[in-house]
This record gives structure tokens, C-alpha cells and sequence, in this order.
């Protein structure tokens, strides 16, 4: 694991410790800010562990947002696990024990694992075009994420993406391909 | 070579929207060749019809192979050039001393096989690949405001990709409607004034704004410029 991603995933797992310590008001936006912070690394290393934990994050936050999570130690116990393992460089453990964090959310309850399973997948689309934004193409991004581009294409088309940027020449285009077809 | 090459985001977007059928008129008008990469159809064919959710969209594009509207097309070439190109592109920009990858192979092997057959155009819809063939220094200022770090710009790759791409011409999915629109392929759908006013115009703006929202990379302005130019004619 890159030094500095290291860093950056004991950084923000220390700070979601200290969110899931105390129960407060505007905890689960807290949260969500934390997985917009290590996107910036998502997209730079495109390391499967910058992208699980912003995936893992983000899918928190929707949890605590929905009131689905309510009692936080259940989490917190193993998050702190999981930072004591990266801490003493035990990569693999903090894998394993990250992947045991993301079966937890799928096994809560039952009647919502469904619910909980749609939270997780529509967090990797979320921060697929999070990382599309940054300017990674549709395809990278969604490899990077494991969801296909159907499902990220959807998603993108109602984002503001597209029209962020100066508009190209349309009318050179348009007449460039009604050439094509005449 | 008459042949145009698409990327895997206009045949999604163009599925999504029930619109993948207006290939084969177009094809057929064009009288040349309409290719996609082995890299393309995995994405666009195999991956979904490995899961659920796309499956029948996966079906769909694949009747439009088997059906002979879009053929695959894959040589060593593409195999051998797309990852240099892979090498090349994905060093353009530098963030924090690490290169920024920006693009994929397949979207790359569609490039790669335009410059092969020497095709006339690309249907791109993602936003990233075409910045970077046209204007790779709004791709520049987008990195560096959304990564809030200095991008480093290596010319040396950059040029050499741009020497690579150059007779290449990007097109989306959105402009091929347009004219498919124009042709008259789309008729079926106009309603009489009585239902709606301004019938034709609601239809080419209900296409656009469809396509924009399964994903095409075109602005609120473009569409409307698109409507604007289409209204004088």
C-alpha cells in the first residue's frame, strides 16, 4: 500500500472513530464529507483500498442518514480493528477485516439486506461519477468501482457533469456528421 | 475506409433510450461500416448478460451484432497499439508525482482501430476521452480544480497522442440522432399539433434530453443549440 494512502485511510478511519464515539446531531453528514475526502485518492491511486473504504464510508453515511444504523458501536468496534491492523502494516488483515465490515452491513436484518445491498451498490455508483468528475473516464471508473457502465451511465446522465464545461462547437459537429450520412 | 467506430456509452445510450434500433437505417444510408472493438462488445455484451439488472439491454445490442448492423472488429494491432496508447495517454498529467489515469482500454481500442481502418469518425459520448483528443487543457483545468492540486503537464506524451489521434473526428450519440431525425427515421413518433404544439421540435428535444440523461456528455446549452439549428432548417 502506497505510504500515502496509508495515511490518508488511518486519518479518516480515526476521524470516523471519533463520529461513531459520540452520537451527535449531523453525524451522518460528518460522514458522507469523510468519503468525499478520500475520493481524491480513489482516483489518483485507484487502489482497491481507497475505493472500498470511500465505498464503505459513504455507505455508512446512507445508513446512519435513513436511521437504518442507530446504534454505532456495532461499527465502530470493527473500524478500530480494522486501524489497529493498518497501523501495524498488516494489510492483509485490514482487508479481511474491511470485507467482514461490508458483510455486516449486508447481514444486519433480513427484510433490509435487500435495502442494505441497494445502499452498497448505489454508494459504488455515487462514487464512481464522483471519481468521473475528477475526470476519469466512464470506463476506468467503473472498473475501478466493480459496477458496469450501464449502471454508471444512468447515474451520470442526471449529474450537472456535462454542464460544467464550456460547450463544445455543436454546429460544426452536426454539420461534420450530417456530411457522414449524405 | 468508410467506417465508423463506437465506443461503448453510445450503444448504452442509445439502448437505454429505446433507440438502438436507428443504427441499422443509419448504416444503411451511410452504406459503410459500423465496428466496435472486442473490448467494447464486453462491456456492452458480456458483462450484462452476466448479471441481471442489463441483461435484456446486453441481448439487445447483441441481436444488433448478429443482425450485421455493428460488426467487432479486433486485430493484433489494436491489441499491441492500445496499450502503448494506454502508456501514453495515462501519463499525460501528473498529480502529486503520480501519473493520472485517466483512460481505460476499451475506449482506448476504439481509438486504436479508428486510426487502423482509418475510419471517419468515433462515437464517443464520455466526456474524458473526447477533453483529452480536443481540448486537453480544459481537461488540464478540470483535474486541477477537482483533485485541488497542481497537474503537471508532460507535453512530450501529450504530443506524441495528439500526432496519434489526429485525423480522428469524435461524434456522439446525440449528433447521429439528429440526423437520424433529419432523414426522417423518427417520423413514427411525431404526434399531431392537436396533441402537442410544435410537435417535431418536442420530439428532437424529448431525444436529446433522453440521451443526455442516460449518460451522453452534452450540455443544456448544446442541446439547445442543437434545437436552435434544427428549428432554421
Amino acid at each position: 500500500m502506497d505510504s500515502k494512502v496509508k495515511e490518508d485511510i488511518k486519518s479518516v478511519l480515526t476521524q470516523l472513530i471519533t463520529i461513531l464515539s459520540r452520537k451527535e446531531q449531523g453525524d451522518a453528514l460528518k460522514v458522507k464529507e469523510l468519503s468525499n475526502h478520500v475520493i481524491h485518492n480513489a482516483t489518483l491511486f485507484q487502489d482497491e483500498d481507497s475505493i472500498s473504504v470511500t465505498v464503505l464510508v459513504y455507505a455508512l453515511s446512507k445508513l446512519m442518514e435513513s436511521g437504518t444504523i442507530r446504534e454505532y458501536g456495532e461499527f465502530r468496534k470493527p473500524i478500530e480493528t480494522a486501524y489497529k491492523f493498518l497501523n501495524r502494516n498488516d494489510v492483509e488483515r485490514f482487508r479481511r477485516r474491511l470485507r467482514k465490515i461490508f458483510v455486516l452491513i449486508s447481514s444486519k436484518d433480513s427484510k433490509l439486506r435487500l435495502y442494505v445491498e441497494d445502499v452498497l451498490n448505489h454508494a459504488q455508483i455515487r462514487r464512481g461519477c464522483k471519481i468521473c468528475e475528477h475526470g476519469v473516464s466512464c470506463a476506468k471508473s467503473a472498473e475501478l468501482l466493480n459496477i458496469s457502465q450501464w449502471e454508471l451511465m444512468q447515474y451520470l446522465g442526471k449529474t450537472r457533469l456535462a454542464d460544467e464545461l464550456k460547450s463544445s462547437d455543436v454546429r460544426s459537429r452536426l454539420r461534420f456528421t450530417r456530411k457522414l450520412f449524405t | 475506409m468508410k467506417a465508423i467506430i463506437f465506443d461503448s456509452g453510445p450503444l448504452i445510450s442509445l439502448t437505454l433510450n429505446n433507440l438502438l434500433w436507428v443504427l441499422e437505417p443509419l448504416k444503411q444510408k451511410y452504406k459503410g461500416d459500423f465496428f466496435i472493438t472486442s473490448a467494447v462488445k464486453e462491456e456492452v455484451v458480456d458483462y450484462p448478460l452476466k448479471t441481471k439488472k442489463f441483461k435484456f439491454e446486453g441481448f439487445q445490442v447483441l441481436k444488433s451484432i448478429r443482425d450485421g448492423v455493428l460488426s467487432v472488429f479486433e486485430t493484433d494491432y489494436v491489441r499491441k497499439e492500445t496499450g502503448k496508447m494506454m502508456d501514453l495517454a495515462n501519463n499525460i498529467f501528473e498529480v502529486h508525482g503520480k501519473p493520472f489515469k485517466s483512460l481505460h482500454y476499451p475506449e482506448l481500442s476504439v481509438l486504436v482501430a479508428a486510426k487502423e481502418v482509418k475510419a471517419e469518425a468515433v462515437v464517443v459520448d464520455e466526456q474524458s476521452t473526447r477533453l483529452l483528443m480536443e481540448n486537453p487543457s480544459r481537461m488540464e483545468q478540470l483535474v486541477k480544480k477537482r483533485m485541488h492540486a497542481k497537474v503537471f503537464l508532460n507535453r512530450q506524451c501529450l504530443e506524441e497522442f495528439q500526432s496519434a489521434m489526429r485525423h480522428i473526428n469524435v461524434i456522439r450519440s446525440t449528433e447521429l440522432v439528429t440526423i437520424a431525425y433529419e432523414c426522417g427515421f423518427l417520423n413514427k413518433y411525431i404526434a399531431k399539433p392537436t396533441t402537442i404544439p410544435k410537435p417535431k421540435e418536442e420530439l428532437l428535444d424529448g431525444l436529446l434530453w433522453g440521451l443526455k440523461l442516460n449518460g451522453c456528455a452534452i450540455s443544456e446549452r448544446e442541446i439547445n443549440q442543437i434545437l436552435k439549428v434544427e428549428r432554421k432548417r
